[in-house]
């Protein structure tokens, strides 16, 4: 039994929790200005069709009385972490979606909690008496139909739809309720005559093959109730990353290394809690010209030795940066990091791990440095939150 | 130009220039080779503006000139040619005809005066050392230390042999390294003497060990501060050095090792060809359990299987279990002279070992693999 949790609204729901006079007005987060972008709107300014992702002057256009309060980041992340705190008190397998949702895999709870539903229940009940803030959860034997049922839950609600009921739950619903079947995939269908997934699971598998390709059986398969993905709790995951997007273009070096570094450590934190660590670094980033912005550029490169260290990500991406031929100014940022290695690395090193420099002839006593002061960053940030200490540059 | 030359000599020579020319293609120019006739000889120059490479043969010239065309098209027009003969003329388009025998071919051409030519050894040199050595001496010094440079390009000051003074006479110490093991050789100079280190381009050495092929004599080597030109027989090679600080390698030689296995180079390099062959493919892990008078290699893949080989070996200290990547001993043992015998000399686990064969001269320092 899995389920799908997902804060009502969060970044909304916060602001307005923490600012009384906000309740049960239409508030949205994000920057207001020009060429800002609505990253979450209550559910007070939804019933004026404001929406995440739009511009901030259409969600004005929409709603005059709107109140817009910008993003809060560490806040909603500390917030986060307090929520996946609650459900590690039901399950260890838990696969964080964002910052706000999450699959939980509760099948072997039951027995210690009683049903999902109870599970479900006290979940969202310890989520308010703690952080007074609403939660809807929805339950399925998998996690299509849990995150199915989190929506038609919302909002502050819970649905769970019993093993046996899953066909019966689904059949009925737009083929689009399916995470993953975007405009195109919907056309596609509805230009074979599907509209409901029921209609999907009925017709034949070469003719869904022949329209999809090899995304069709799959696709089949979850609308007749066969999702055998898993919960892929931390221990399973291929990357980390962290991105952000600017209010303006940016093109200044500057600002992007500045960006670069705090995602880099963010990174490189995630990593080193989890114990593990990567050789691949990937930065990302969007041109911020018009017509191309949806275009997500990614250069990568792999390290010869797995680091957890952020300015050795950090320098990394940068690297990748410089080598771009005539850099566009972007809109967007981020830093990933995959080629996740569990194990120390086995190869032990001449001069230390990450000494790219070369200039430093005692490689093992300068890495021995920079983990001890990644231990001290750690536990500065673990007692005082992640904007307590900040990495700077030297010149 | 109007010339003509030995099919052998000039094959000889523009063979060599292929591996100096840029195969990307970023400035076709420098896929060129740069032909200039001149009394009694042609010389060739390719360059991809890091390394470059200057070689004269002996031409019956009928008239002087200049042309610059394709050297992978010229090269393969020249080897697969079976007369003993060749001709060369420019034509009136920029383009080099190539006859012999009854084929007849006709290249097209760059303006010559595009192409970069030598760099300019003398603009800027302030200090320049020159010395020289010969020919087999820094052939084998290559040879023994260039399979230890760094192929990450992401480390661009281990790209690169490092040439060095030694710490007394008038020798020099060539060292390469790519972070996990370090081959270090000396040879005395025949003239000159060097100063500070400067980092040898990989690509510029290789060539240079392909020049010193059937060669004797001395290598004269011009160290400008910027560019390092070596000159042996009719050829100058000059090759940009590497910009950047070579690590501190003298930190990582291990001064003083307690425990030393003395086993036959032939069966440990054997042994090790074969046990690695179960060992994994990117990690290469083999470990190595020396007891008394007796090392076990063995190698051990969860998805394949197991191998291990014992040999005998002169040994008298505690026991020890130390992991290698076989790759990297079997680098060093290919270069010991054969019929011979090796030292390991080992510490702990966890510290670097030393692989060495009579020559005190010539040292290995290979760090261990966590097992």
């Amino acid at each position: 039994m899995i389920l799908h949790a997902d804060m009502d609204a969060f970044y909304a729901s916060v602001e307005q929790r923490d600012d009384p006079s906000l309740r049960g007005r239409p508030v949205a987060v994000g920057f207001g200005g020009k060429r800002g972008v609505v990253a979450a709107a209550s559910y007070e300014a939804r019933k004026f069709g404001v929406r995440s992702a739009m511009p901030s002057s259409t969600a004005k256009r929409l709603c005059s009385e709107i109140v817009f309060k910008r993003c809060r980041m560490p806040v909603y992340a500390e917030i986060s972490a307090h929520v996946r705190e609650i459900f590690y008190r039901y399950t260890p397998l838990i696969e964080p979606l964002s910052l706000d949702e999450a699959y939980l895999d509760v099948t072997g709870s039951l027995r210690l909690f009683g049903s999902a539903a109870a599970i479900a229940e006290r979940i969202r009940r310890e989520i308010y008496d703690e952080l007074n803030l609403p939660c809807s959860v929805g339950g399925g034997a998998g996690k299509l139909v849990a995150k199915i049922a989190s929506k038609k839950a919302k909002p502050d609600g819970l649905l769970i739809v019993q093993s046996e009921g899953t066909l019966a739950f689904l059949r009925p619903l737009r083929v689009s309720e399916i995470w993953g079947v975007g405009r195109v995939t919907e056309e596609k269908l509805l230009s074979m005559g599907i509209v409901t997934i029921g209609a999907l699971a009925d017709r034949r598998s070469d003719e869904i093959e022949r329209e999809l390709g090899s995304w069709g059986p799959l696709l089949q398969g979850l609308a007749r109730g066969e999702d055998l993905r898993r919960v892929e709790g931390d221990r399973s995951r291929k990357s980390y990353g962290e991105e952000n997007t600017f209010n303006d273009d940016v093109s200044e070096r500057e600002v992007i290394e500045g960006m670069v570094i705090a995602h880099a450590e963010t990174v490189a934190r995630r990593l080193r809690a989890n114990a593990t660590c990567g050789r691949t670094v990937t930065l990302k980033y969007r041109p911020s010209t018009r017509n191309d912005s949806f275009r997500l550029v990614t250069r990568s490169r792999t390290l010869p030795v797995p680091t957890d260290d952020g300015p050795t990500v950090s320098k990394t991406a940068m690297a990748l940066w410089d080598a771009e031929v005539d850099p566009p100014p972007i809109r967007l940022v981020g830093v990933q990091i995959s080629g996740l290695d569990r194990d120390k690395p086995l190869q032990l090193s001449l001069f230390g791990e990450s000494d790219d420099s070369g200039e430093s002839g005692r490689g093992g006593e300068d890495r021995d440095r920079r983990r001890a002061l990644n231990a001290a960053l750690d536990d500065i940030v673990e007692r005082f939150g992640s904007s307590a200490i900040k990495r700077g540059r030297s010149e | 130009m109007n010339i003509q030359l030995d099919r052998e000599i000039l094959l000889t020579v523009l063979g060599r220039s292929q591996g100096v020319v840029d195969k990307r293609q970023p400035m076709a120019i420098l896929t060129n080779v740069l032909l200039t006739a001149v009394t009694g000889e042609l010389k060739i120059i390719a360059t991809d503006l890091e390394v470059s490479l200057e070689q004269a043969c002996p031409a019956k010239v009928k008239d002087a000139g200049q042309v610059a065309v394709s050297a992978r098209k010229l090269f393969e027009i020249v080897r697969e040619s079976s007369s003993d003969k060749i001709t060369l003329k420019a034509l009136d388009n920029k383009g080099l005809e190539v006859s012999y025998g009854r084929s007849d071919f006709k290249l097209l051409g760059i303006d010559p005066a595009d192409h970069p030519g030598m760099p300019d050894s003398t603009a800027g040199a302030k200090n320049t050392e020159i010395i020289s050595l010969p020919v087999a001496e820094l052939s084998e010094m290559i040879r023994k230390t260039v399979f230890a440079v760094s192929t990450d390009d992401t480390r661009s000051n281990l790209a690169g042999v490092y040439l060095d003074k030694t710490d007394k006479g008038n020798g020099v110490r060539m060292v390469a390294t790519d972070g996990h093991r370090l081959a270090v050789i000396e040879r005395k100079l025949s003239s000159g003497a060097i100063g500070g280190g400067v980092i040898l381009p990989r690509k510029g050495v290789s060539e240079l060990a392909k020049l010193l092929v059937d060669q004797d004599g001395d290598v004269t080597i011009t160290l400008t501060g910027s560019e390092a030109i070596a000159t042996v027989g009719d050829c100058t090679i000059s090759m940009r050095l590497v910009e950047g600080t070579f690590p501190d390698y003298k930190q990582v030689v291990p001064k003083d090792s307690p425990k030393v296995v003395t086993a036959e180079r032939d069966e440990l390099l054997q042994s090790l060809r074969r046990v690695s062959i179960l060992s994994s493919e990117r990690a290469r892990g083999v470990k190595f359990t020396i007891k008394s008078g007796l090392v076990t290699v063995s190698a051990n893949n969860p998805d394949i299987g197991e191998a291990s080989e014992e040999l005998v070996a002169d040994y008298s200290g505690d026991d020890l279990e130390i992991g290698f990547n076989a790759r990297y001993v079997i680098d060093v043992l290919g270069v010991l002279p054969e019929h011979a015998r090796v030292e390991l000399c080992l510490n702990d686990q966890m510290s670097p070992g030393v692989v060495r064969g009579d020559d005190r001269d010539y040292r290995y320092v290979v760090m261990p693999m966590r097992i």
